[in-house]
């Protein structure tokens, strides 16, 4: 059987059911990361997620209050939610609003360069969660669940639909370091098979040679006739064998993974060697980490990865309880990054087929910070679950739109609120996938990303 | 003409059923239900109508009955689904039903809706007899008994019970049963399996001229003697409890005692119902013949923020789902929720603890010593804090100073870095950090406007900037007094601090130029530029305040010198003083709280009863007693599949931590009582189990496909008509690695070490296992995740693995020693060379064949490493990593 025609034979039938028949349950088709059929036809071939660990605050980025500026030093009113900590009078944003684009809409200061492209995004307001406290909110963005032990949504959709490049990973992380307090299980693939399993990508930044990138992907040898050889007589030594063994599927795939690894060489040393980009275009991106990141993303998805995440940091630096100001050096970064990848990718005709995904895990009080954990400074906002704001643009999504609002004061989603189940829903909708049934059965029952709810938010779909 | 009418006896339906029946309604019509209906027509009952029986549908709701037995086109539940009917279309919301599941529901009710005495949500209440007791009778709850060995045509004779019972089945499904593996074969899977590393040379030796009956069992005899078969067996059992050694915070730093421990009561074949109750009551049961007490280190493996015991109890030991209990009565199995907080209250009613292995002496000392040390860190701290204090008060009174000489150094540069400093008489390291602030840009407050305004015009006297630095001095003087005024008032407010409490801060402005001045260190990792931390402090002292601070540090430093490491102990539990009972928490939601239940197992192991646990304890030893006991059909069943599974690569069981009604069935229900049957007569060894299983002929078997005709049939291979060959898992590919270079260091038991360091030798057992950050290669090659019961591992072969096998390090080195290894022991010769390797990694002579392209792969390379290439080859080789 010829290797496509195998390849197709192994991928088309699996992806659809997610494999809940019971017998073939469970059971890893070889060719696991072959690009497989969506349920329905898709809009987005792959998803860039570049998530803001620590809870950005919407009423300084993308979600303008004027009225909290208005009423600024005054006492919240009595109905607004309670905060975990302390908290006292409003907080007026020190960042000014202003209508950018055609569409006009509003988005900070300290995010003015993707306020130039707000005409390609969609601003979502109204995000609500239950979580007041990082863990549980981040594994719910990422995973649909408050628990760190479900697969994450790089790991779903890679389990649904395979990669396009078989000489990638499907599924790559960007994240300097690993995260303190989830470490490698934000990218786990959990009780999905391991071939699932993000792979981390801890040091990408300036300074960093570009084969040291993914682990093993370079060895002295690695690409050149030497190396040719040797593979060459493994292949006759896994012949014999193949010969003597009869038909495995297993070994088959194993055959395969290691011609794949081989190619692998040459083409993800290329995916991360940012050298040949134009140094203008570096420098739009920023040199910092999150720029580079977003740069290497854009690389990876051209180059067929099919979900690639973008961490900020490892740790929860937009967690600004003490003194808000540190949004502007934190944008400092974070908004270069991500306008220049929305402009770059829709100058190469990427962006109507690459999905993105700029989120944190909540948003932040529009009152200020007052308990016992800030005696020094009280600049700062606590933790709001009740309304943040999200960001998306490209596969498929509306463009210059804003979707649902929160209150005058920045408080709480008042209109259409979005629960993160609606959110990765609609991500995987996007992708071409049916979030009810893209299942697994695992532990006695069928799993699947959003947990037991989501629906898919057709509204902001173009 | 219906062949069942409304209202049949349940004892016609009874009468009725067979095994067939019972399988297809609970595989193919109670999901369609379950899928599709059962989420309106439960509970809630919409439309009145309750699809969760039998009687439910045939009641029906406000449209009337759903059901007419025997006549699909008349029942509505037909009509429905075909959306025939005008107005009632299901499922409501949803996408039509699939054709092949309409045509099964129409089938279904044309042969009289037989449902089944068996399950169906709802039945495990009380009240309802007839399906509860139904319920009971589902294949895994029924009791083991041990069954006459199969019949088999005469002409046969298997070579043992198990033969009989796997050759009997595949004549039932017209399957041949094939030839044996070679014994080069066979010897290389025994050794994989029992003790998880290769035979060596002279095993193989002895093996292959050993032609007497005997020869298997001596070398099964030889391997569950070796101290190796602790270790392999050790880690399937951790799988199963989920073992880690570090995680987020607070590590159990013993808990690789438990793994010990595991390691050595398999060695020692302690009996599996010993070995469980171990985990449970180790403490109560402990005596000098059976050593359990570390047993209780398995409660330490719980994830720190969240409670999983029930489920890792229930699935890893009973094959049930029990977790899924925690928000409602059981689907499918006979588990109502009450059961889940039964269990629930035995586990939190204990309360970790340690178990000191030193004398009372030892840890009262240590503890004492502990507390000096804890102490005398504490008043260097409190020190050096006073310490800053007054430095801020200096340095902010010396503002001006600091200011004029920072504009000289920033104006005229200055090379030698402190003359400047010596002359304004400041201190050079303070006045550094000065010029590295003001050197930022200030955008958001005043304070420093200006100065920065009046030191950047060209003409400006001498009066004047001295004015501004005085200023700007006095600002800053002002500040640090009046945030030492609210941190006065605020130390009151800390001592009752509570979540309602607010702190005194300075106004905004004045607070962040505070901040960025002297701030210890705050978001985003900056401190103030004027913050010393305890480490650079010390310059800055007073003669007398530093000689003072060395005095205490040398105490601490005395202190810890002579603290001695901690004495060992064991991670344990103990009762609390007051045990508890559980609430149940309706959907599992801990601010909705259903009624109190008294501590209890299963009340599907006593009758369908609850059978409370005593009052005063917490039940633990109860809970184990009701798992081991040989009544309990479960248990045995269940620890009988998985040694099945990890030998054969998998159960009878495929599901094998779900022996419930979404689990899969046996394929050889007979030979698994067997199994069980005869582990509870042996005393629950394990080791007795091995040796029946691997003596038998199934298990001797080749793994190739040899029989098309086999392979159509029976392609997942679950007749046994063949081996399954198996990769080789993460841990045994990285032993095997060292072994047959020879590196392996064989040293048992330990403290763990990391995987990635290129100098540790120790077999992967001891590598550290990090629930947070989970070593890169392990994970590559299908360790499953630390935090949850692991039931199978999933092997998988793709691109990223065969890279590590390339390119790593690891790997080049293991194939450069055992290229030495070769020289060392054959020398020169090629052709004796590649003999050895193969036997090495192989287990096996080559062929002529072989032997000469192994040859010519040699030369071809010339001077260019031949021989570490070769052995690389071999080492990533499909032969290698797959065991026959």
């Amino acid at each position: 059987m010829r290797r496509r025609e195998f390849l197709e034979a192994m991928g088309g039938g699996f992806g659809l059911l997610g494999l809940t028949q019971a017998g073939i349950a469970n059971q890893p088709p070889p060719e696991m990361l072959a690009s497989k059929r969506p349920h329905f036809e898709a809009r987005a071939k792959h998803v860039i997620h570049l998530f803001l660990l620590g809870g950005p605050s919407q009423v300084d980025t993308f979600d303008p209050k004027p009225q909290l500026n208005r009423f600024h030093g005054k006492s919240p009113p009595s109905d607004a939610p309670r905060s975990g900590r302390k908290t006292g009078k409003l907080l007026g944003s020190p960042f000014s609003f202003k209508p950018y684009g055609e569409s006009g809409l509003e988005v900070s200061e300290i995010f003015s360069r993707v306020g130039q492209c707000v005409d390609d995004i969609c601003i979502i307001r109204s995000m609500v969660t239950e979580f007041t406290v990082h863990p549980p909110a981040v594994y719910m963005m990422n995973s649909g669940t408050a628990t760190d032990d479900r697969p994450a949504m790089g790991s779903w959709i890679t389990y649904g639909l395979g990669t396009e490049n078989q000489n990638l990973p499907g599924y790559i992380v960007l994240c300097p370091g690993t995260p303190t307090m989830y470490g490698g299980r934000l990218w786990s693939s959990s009780f999905l098979p391991g071939a699932f399993h993000g792979t981390h990508i801890p040091r990408f930044g300036p300074g960093v040679p570009s084969d040291e990138i993914i682990p093993f992907l370079r060895g002295k040898n690695s690409a050149t006739p030497r190396q040719r050889k040797d593979l060459d007589f493994l292949a006759q030594l896994n012949a014999g064998h193949r010969e003597r063994s009869g038909a495995d599927a297993q070994l088959d795939a194993s055959i395969h993974a290691m011609e794949a690894a081989y190619r692998m060489q040459l083409e993800a040393s290329d995916a991360f060697d940012i050298s040949s980009e134009p140094e203008k275009l570096r420098s739009q991106y920023g040199e910092a980490n999150f720029g580079r990141g977003c740069l290497i993303a854009r690389r990876l998805v051209e180059r067929g990865v099919r979900c690639v995440q973008v961490f900020f940091d490892r740790n929860e630096l937009w967690d600004s309880h003490t003194d808000i100001l540190q949004h502007r050096t934190l944008a400092a970064d974070a908004d270069p990054a991500i306008a220049t990848l929305i402009t770059d990718l829709k100058a190469r005709g990427l962006l109507d087929e690459t999905l993105i995904v700029v989120a944190g895990e909540f948003g932040r009080t529009p009152s200020v910070e007052v308990g016992f954990q800030q005696p020094d400074v009280q600049n700062g906002r606590d933790h709001n679950p009740h309304g943040y704001s999200v960001l998306l643009a490209g596969g498929g999504v509306k463009g210059g739109f804003s979707y649902g609002a929160t209150d005058d004061l920045g408080y709480a989603a008042v209109e259409n609120p979005v629960h993160p189940h609606d959110l990765l829903a609609t991500i995987l909708y996007l992708m071409g996938l049916d979030h009810e049934r893209l299942t697994y059965r695992f532990s006695g029952r069928n799993f699947r990303l959003t947990d037991v709810g989501g629906h898919v938010i057709h509204d902001i779909i173009a | 003409m219906p062949i069942f009418l409304i209202g049949v006896s349940r004892s016609a339906l009874h009468a009725d059923e067979s095994r067939r029946t019972v399988d297809h309604f609970t595989n193919r019509i109670l999901p369609i239900l379950t899928d599709h209906c059962l989420g309106c027509h439960e509970d809630s009952g919409l439309a009145g109508l309750d699809m969760t029986s039998r009687a439910g549908m045939l009641k029906g709701g406000e449209s009337g009955p759903a059901l007419v037995p025997g006549v699909p086109e008349e029942s509505l539940l037909i009509q429905a689904v075909r959306h025939t009917h005008p107005q009632i279309k299901m499922p409501l919301d949803e996408p039509k039903l699939d054709d092949s599941e309409i045509a099964a529901l129409v089938e279904w009710v044309k042969t009289g809706a037989s449902w089944p005495t068996v399950v169906g949500p709802g039945a495990s209440r009380e009240g309802d007899e007839g399906i509860a007791q139904a319920r009971r009778n589902f294949w895994s709850l029924e009791p083991i008994r041990k069954p006459s060995i199969a019949q088999t045509p005469s002409n046969e004779s298997p070579a043992t019970a198990i033969d009989a019972f796997v050759f009997a089945k595949q004549i039932e499904m017209g399957l041949r049963m094939g030839p044996t593996a070679s014994r080069e074969e066979w010897l290389r899977r025994a050794c994989m399996d029992l003790i998880g590393l290769p035979p060596t040379r002279r095993q193989l030796q002895e093996f292959l001229t050993d032609r007497s009956d005997h020869a298997r069992k001596k070398v099964v005899d030889d391997l569950l003697c070796s101290p190796h078969y602790g270790e392999r067996w050790a880690r399937h059992w951790l799988d199963v409890v989920r073992y880690f050694d570090v995680s987020y915070k607070n590590s159990p730093e013993n808990i690789f005692r438990y793994r010990d421990w595991v390691v050595e009561a398999l060695n020692k074949d302690m009996p599996f119902d010993v070995f469980v109750k171990a985990h449970f009551a180790g403490d109560l049961i402990d005596s000098a013949e059976h050593e359990t007490r570390a047993g209780l280190g398995f409660h330490w493996l719980r994830p720190r923020l969240r409670e999983d015991r029930v489920d890792v109890v229930t699935r890893g030991l009973l094959g049930l789902t029990g977790a899924c209990a925690e928000c409602h009565d059981h689907k499918f199995d006979p588990i109502p929720t009450e059961d889940y907080y039964g269990l629930l209250g035995v586990f939190t009613s204990t309360e970790f603890d340690e178990f000191p292995l030193a004398s009372r002496e030892v840890v009262a000392s240590y503890r004492e010593k502990s507390m000096q040390l804890a102490s005398a860190k504490e008043q260097v701290t409190e020190f050096i804090a006073s310490q800053r204090q007054s430095l801020e008060m200096t340095i902010a009174a010396n503002t001006g100073r600091y200011l004029l000489a920072a504009r000289e150094v920033m104006l005229n540069g200055d090379p030698d870095g402190t003359s400047i400093a010596a002359r304004y008489d400041v201190r050079a390291e303070i006045l550094e950090r000065w010029i590295n602030y003001l050197r930022l840009d200030q955008k958001d407050y005043g304070f420093l406007e200006s100065w920065g305004s009046l030191t950047r015009r060209r003409n400006v006297s001498e009066r004047q900037l001295n004015q501004e630095a005085i200023n700007v001095q006095r600002d800053v003087v002002r500040i640090v007094d009046d945030k030492r005024k609210l941190d006065r008032q605020n130390q009151q407010l800390l001592t009752n601090k509570n979540n309602q409490t607010v702190l005194k801060t300075l106004a905004t402005e004045e607070a962040l130029f505070w901040q960025d001045l002297f701030a210890p260190p705050y978001e985003l990792h900056r401190t103030g530029v004027l913050y010393f931390d305890d480490d650079q402090i010390q310059p800055l002292l007073t003669k007398a305040a530093s000689r003072r601070l060395d005095e205490l540090r040398e105490e601490v430093n005395r202190l810890d010198a002579r603290l001695p490491d901690k004495y060992p102990f064991l991670h344990v539990i103990k009762d609390k003083r007051k045990p508890k009972d559980e609430r149940v928490r309706i959907r599992g939601n801990q601010q909705r709280l259903g009624d109190s239940v008294p501590r209890h197992t299963l009340t599907v192991l006593t009758g369908g009863q609850v059978k409370p646990f005593a009052h005063d304890r917490s039940g633990r030893l109860e809970l184990a007693e009701s798992i081991v006991n040989p009544e309990n059909p479960l248990t045995a069943r269940v620890i009988a599949n998985r040694v099945w599974a990890w030998h054969f690569g998998r159960g009878l069981v495929r599901t094998t931590s779900d022996f419930g009604l979404r689990g899969e069935r046996p394929t050889h229900p007979e030979l698994l009582d067997y199994l069980a049957s005869r582990l509870i007569e042996n005393d629950w060894s394990l080791k007795s189990l091995h040796r029946e299983i691997m003596l038998s002929d199934c298990y001797a078997l080749t793994a190739n496909v040899y029989s098309t005709s086999n392979q159509t049939k029976d392609p997942q291979n679950r007749y046994l008509w063949r081996a399954n060959r198996q990769r080789l898992t993460a841990e045994a590919l990285r032993d095997t690695m060292l072994f047959v270079s020879g590196e392996l260091d064989t040293t048992i038991g330990g403290p763990p070490l990391a995987l990635d360091d290129p100098t540790n030798y120790r077999r992967s057992l001891y590598g550290i296992i990090d629930r947070v950050q989970s070593d890169v290669v392990m994970t590559l090659f299908d360790f499953p995740d630390p935090a949850q019961s692991s039931a199978n591992r999933i092997p998988t072969n793709v691109p990223v693995q065969r890279l590590f096998l390339l390119n790593s390090r690891f790997v080049e080195e293991r194939a450069a020693a055992l290229a030495r290894r070769l020289e060392s022991v054959v020398g020169l010769n090629r052709r004796r060379q590649v003999r050895l390797a193969y036997g090495l990694v192989y287990s096996r002579e080559p062929s002529k064949e072989e032997v000469r392209a192994s040859l010519e792969f040699l030369a071809s390379c010339q001077s260019d490493q031949p021989l570490e290439r070769f052995c690389h080859a071999l080492l990533i080789s499909n032969e290698f990593l797959f065991v026959n």
